[in-house]
């Protein structure tokens, strides 16, 4: 089954390179969406009409960063058992160590391979990664 | 509080390291060569810098040369070259800016809490003191300059 994701990063060539990244996986996905910052990611959220599957996430981003929107996404009974991905070039210890303590289910540090990301996608999501298509 | 630059051994070979890896993963190029040493950078170029703050506070500044921002920011982007324009070249080069200093710095400082500001373009390359790397690429010149100030 095709998967929703939604992209949270304040770039947009950035969220159109992981985008990309994930298309080049060959893991099908029915929709893409996106926002700037953890506040226009919530708001996103709690309008859609269907659910998000996973989200990939930024740190450094404006009116709510990475940390925040993490914090407000696994205190929402209806968002909170979605995973999150932090996709960020801050990888020191204490900050990835912080951010899985908040919730996040894993950690992708900028720059990385195509073949990271989907490892990490196909281990959050095990009936996704069965359909890869290369 | 002690000034540290691309002459020191550790964070020259850190930065290379990092330059190497990103642009292979993330832009799929790699230097035609090994770095050069130089005192100023080109001087003209697609640049901008990122100042990090926190454990060590200080600044990494690049600047792509010739064709090198229109040949990156297609790469990029998955476009042919003649579809990345000025918008996405400016972009990318703040891209590879924010990439290269958290690539370098967590090389430095892995254990460390450093925070990245938004890295900001700049009309032409600054000429700090010290050395910057200069990387050939097939489509001109990546430079990197590296500064921060750590207690002795």
């Amino acid at each position: 089954m095709s998967k929703r994701l939604m992209i949270v990063d304040d770039s947009p060539v950035m969220r159109a390179f992981v985008r990309r990244t994930i298309q080049v996986t060959g893991l099908p996905t029915s929709a893409f969406l996106e926002a700037s910052n953890g506040e226009e990611a919530l708001k996103k959220l709690r309008a859609s009409a269907e659910p998000v599957d996973l989200i990939l996430t930024d740190i450094n981003m404006p009116l709510m960063d990475g940390e925040g929107f993490l914090a407000h996404l696994k205190s929402d009974p209806a968002l909170a058992s979605i995973p999150v991905v932090v996709v960020s070039t801050d990888s020191t210890e204490q900050r990835v160590g912080s951010l899985l303590r908040l919730g996040a289910s894993d950690y992708v540090r900028k720059p990385f391979p195509p073949e990271r990301l989907s490892e990490v996608l196909c281990e959050l999501l095990p009936d996704w990664a069965a359909q890869q298509e290369f | 509080m002690i000034s540290i630059d691309l002459s020191d051994p550790s964070l020259r070979s850190a930065c290379h390291q990092a330059v190497l890896e990103v642009l292979e993963t993330m832009f799929f190029e790699l230097p035609l060569d090994t770095p050069l040493d130089t005192s100023t950078p080109a001087p003209s170029g697609c640049c901008a810098t990122a100042r990090f703050e926190g454990s060590i506070t200080g600044a990494l500044t690049v600047v792509l040369t010739a064709n090198a921002p229109q040949r990156l920011a297609a790469s990029f982007l998955g476009l042919d070259d003649e579809e990345a324009g000025p918008a996405e070249w400016q972009s990318v080069v703040i891209e590879l800016a924010n990439v290269l200093c958290g690539a370098t710095m967590s090389r430095m400082e892995p254990a460390g809490r450093l925070r990245i500001e938004q890295p900001v373009l700049l009309p032409v390359p600054p000429t700090p003191a010290g050395p910057w790397l200069s990387f050939a690429l097939e489509c001109g010149r990546l430079e990197v300059h590296v500064e921060y100030g750590a207690l002795p």
